[in-house]
C-alpha cells in the first residue's frame, strides 16, 4: 500500500485538529503541544497505528523536530520502503 | 520458556501452581530477609515471565498486554517484590523491543526474553526524585562513544541485574543507554531496609567514568524523556496497577477468611456492618482495578494512542485502592494486623512503596489533571455558558 503525500499531511492535521482543537501549523513542534510531556509519544503511536508503520529510531535521529512537515515526510519515506519489500515478496510468492 | 506451555492459558494456569506451590509457601519468610530465592527466579524463568510480551522469535511466549496484566495481577496477588523485578525487567524489554536497532534487538532480546540478561531500569538521580531529571548523571561523547559517569537510587534487581538501561544528561538533552554490568566502572550497593517490596533487590547504581560504544545508545539520541521514558514507564505503569489489583485481592483473601472466623459475642465479625461496609468497599475497587487494568492493556493490544494516557489513569486510583485496602486490612486483624504472624504489614508496606514508583500519586494527579483540563476546558463553552440563573433579573 502506498500513501499520498497531500493525503497523510491532511490525515495528520485532521487528527491533531480533532485531538487539540485547534489548527497547528505544518512546522510546529509536536512535542511542544498537548497536555503535557506525554503527547508527543501519543502522536507518534497515533502516526504508527494510522498508517500502519513502526517508526524506528533513526529516522527520528534524522529529523530536528517532530513537526507535522517532517512526519509527513517519515510516513511517506517508511511507506515506500515497505512498498518496496512488498514488491520483492510478491516476486517470490 | 518451557516447550509444553503452548497457549495463553496453560500460561496462566501453569503460574498460578507456581505462585501456590512454590512463591507463596516461602514469601513471608524471604520478604522479612529481603532476599529473592534462586528457585523463585528460575521458576520465572521456566514459564517465560520475565518479558512474556516478547514474540517467539527470541524466544518469548508472545503473550497480548491482556495477558500480561493477568499475569501481574497473579504474580502482585503473592509478592509484590517479585510483581516489581518483572516490572523492572519488562521495562527494559519493551524499551529494547520498541527501540532498539536490529543489531540491538538480535543482541539483548533473546536474553531478556529467557532472564539471563535480568535487567534494571536506572532514572531516578540522587536528588532528582520525580522530577525525573537526569542531571546527576552525565554522558559526554569521547569521539568514537560515549563516558558515563552518575548514581542512580532505587534501583530495583540492582543487586544482580546484568543489564541495566540507565538514563543520562548529554548535550542533546536526555539520552538511554544500555549498559552491561560488567563493564568497568560499574558498581552496585545494595540498599536495605525498605518499608515495602523489600526482596526486589534494591540498589544504588554507580558509573564512574563508564565507557560506552555508539552501540549503547537506544532510542533518539537527546530525547528519550519524551520517547523511551515515556513508553517504557507507560508498561511500568500497567504492570504496577496489576500488581495492585492483586494487592487488594490479597487483602481480600486475608480479611475475608480472617473475619468470617473471627466471633465478637455470638456474632462474626463478617457481620457487622462497619465491617461489611469495608469489605464491600475493597470488593469494588477490585472489581474497578480489573476493569481499569483491562482497559489499558486492551488500548495498548490495539496500539491505541491513548494507552500511555490510560496507564495513568489506571495506576494511580488503584494504587491509592490497594493502600486503602492494605489499611482496612492491618485494621480488621487487630493487633494481629500489626503482628508478623500475618501478611497484612507486609501489603500496607507494599502498597506504599506503589504510590510512589512509576510517578507518586501527586505527579499521577497532576499529570491527569491535565488530562482533564485538556479534554473538558476547551473553548466550546464558556464560563457564562455554565451559569444556570442570573442574580438581579
Amino acid at each position: 500500500m502506498s500513501v499520498v503525500r497531500d493525503e497523510v499531511r491532511s490525515d495528520i492535521h485532521a487528527w491533531l485538529k480533532a485531538r487539540l482543537d485547534q489548527t497547528i501549523s505544518d512546522d510546529a513542534d509536536i512535542a511542544q503541544l498537548g497536555a503535557n510531556s506525554l503527547f508527543a509519544m501519543e502522536f507518534l503511536v497515533e502516526l504508527e497505528n494510522r498508517f500502519e508503520i513502526e517508526i524506528p529510531t533513526d529516522a527520528l535521529d534524522q529529523i530536528d523536530a517532530i513537526t507535522v512537515n517532517s512526519m509527513t515526510d517519515v510516513v511517506c519515506r517508511l511507506h515506500s520502503e515497505i512498498a518496496h519489500t512488498a514488491g520483492t515478496r510478491s516476486g517470490e510468492l | 520458556m518451557t516447550a509444553t506451555l503452548h497457549t495463553t492459558t496453560d500460561i496462566v494456569e501453569a503460574t498460578a501452581a507456581f505462585l501456590a506451590d512454590a512463591v507463596r509457601p516461602q514469601v513471608d519468610q524471604y520478604t522479612r530477609n529481603e532476599q529473592m530465592p534462586d528457585d523463585v527466579l528460575s521458576g520465572v524463568t521456566k514459564l517465560g515471565l520475565w518479558a512474556p510480551f516478547l514474540p517467539t522469535s527470541v524466544g518469548g511466549p508472545g503473550v497480548s498486554w491482556v495477558t500480561f496484566g493477568q499475569l501481574h495481577m497473579a504474580i502482585g496477588r503473592v509478592d509484590s517484590s517479585l510483581r516489581s523485578i518483572l516490572t523492572a525487567h519488562s521495562l527494559v524489554a519493551e524499551s529494547v523491543r520498541r527501540w532498539g536497532t536490529a543489531a540491538q534487538k538480535e543482541r539483548w532480546l533473546p536474553g531478556l526474553a529467557s532472564g539471563e540478561q535480568m535487567a534494571s531500569f536506572c532514572l531516578t538521580g540522587n536528588e532528582s526524585g520525580s522530577a525525573s531529571s537526569v542531571n546527576d548523571t552525565h554522558a559526554t561523547s569521547d569521539g568514537e562513544g560515549w563516558v558515563l559517569s552518575g548514581t542512580k537510587k532505587w534501583t530495583t534487581s540492582a543487586q544482580r541485574s546484568r543489564l541495566i538501561l540507565v538514563f543520562a544528561d548529554t548535550p542533546a538533552g536526555m539520552t538511554a543507554f544500555l549498559v552491561p554490568r560488567d563493564t568497568p566502572g560499574v558498581s552496585a550497593t545494595p540498599t536495605s531496609g525498605m518499608c515495602g517490596a523489600r526482596a526486589n533487590l534494591l540498589g544504588e547504581m554507580h558509573f564512574d567514568q563508564v565507557h560506552l560504544g555508539p552501540e549503547a545508545v537506544l532510542g533518539p539520541v537527546g530525547r528519550a524523556k519524551a520517547y523511551v521514558m515515556t513508553s517504557a514507564l507507560g508498561v511500568g505503569r500497567l504492570s504496577v496497577a496489576a500488581g495492585c489489583v492483586g494487592i487488594i485481592e490479597a487483602c481480600l483473601d486475608l480479611v475475608v477468611s480472617y473475619t468470617k472466623s473471627r466471633l465478637v459475642g455470638n456474632d462474626r465479625l463478617l457481620d457487622k456492618q462497619l465491617v461489611r461496609r469495608k469489605v464491600s468497599d475493597m470488593y469494588c475497587a477490585r472489581r474497578t482495578g480489573v476493569l481499569l487494568v483491562e482497559h489499558a492493556a486492551h488500548l495498548r493490544d490495539r496500539r491505541a494512542s491513548r494507552a500511555i494516557e490510560e496507564s495513568w489513569i489506571a495506576k494511580y486510583p488503584i494504587s491509592e485502592a490497594a493502600y486503602t485496602a492494605a489499611s482496612h486490612a492491618v485494621e480488621l486483624l487487630g493487633a494481629n494486623g500489626c503482628s508478623s504472624d500475618y501478611p497484612a504489614f507486609r501489603y500496607l508496606g507494599d502498597a506504599a512503596v506503589m504510590r510512589i514508583i512509576e510517578g507518586t500519586s501527586h505527579i499521577q494527579q497532576d499529570i491527569i489533571a491535565d488530562f482533564a483540563e485538556h479534554e473538558f476546558g476547551i473553548s466550546r463553552i464558556g464560563t457564562d455558558d455554565l451559569v444556570v440563573e442570573r442574580g438581579g433579573r
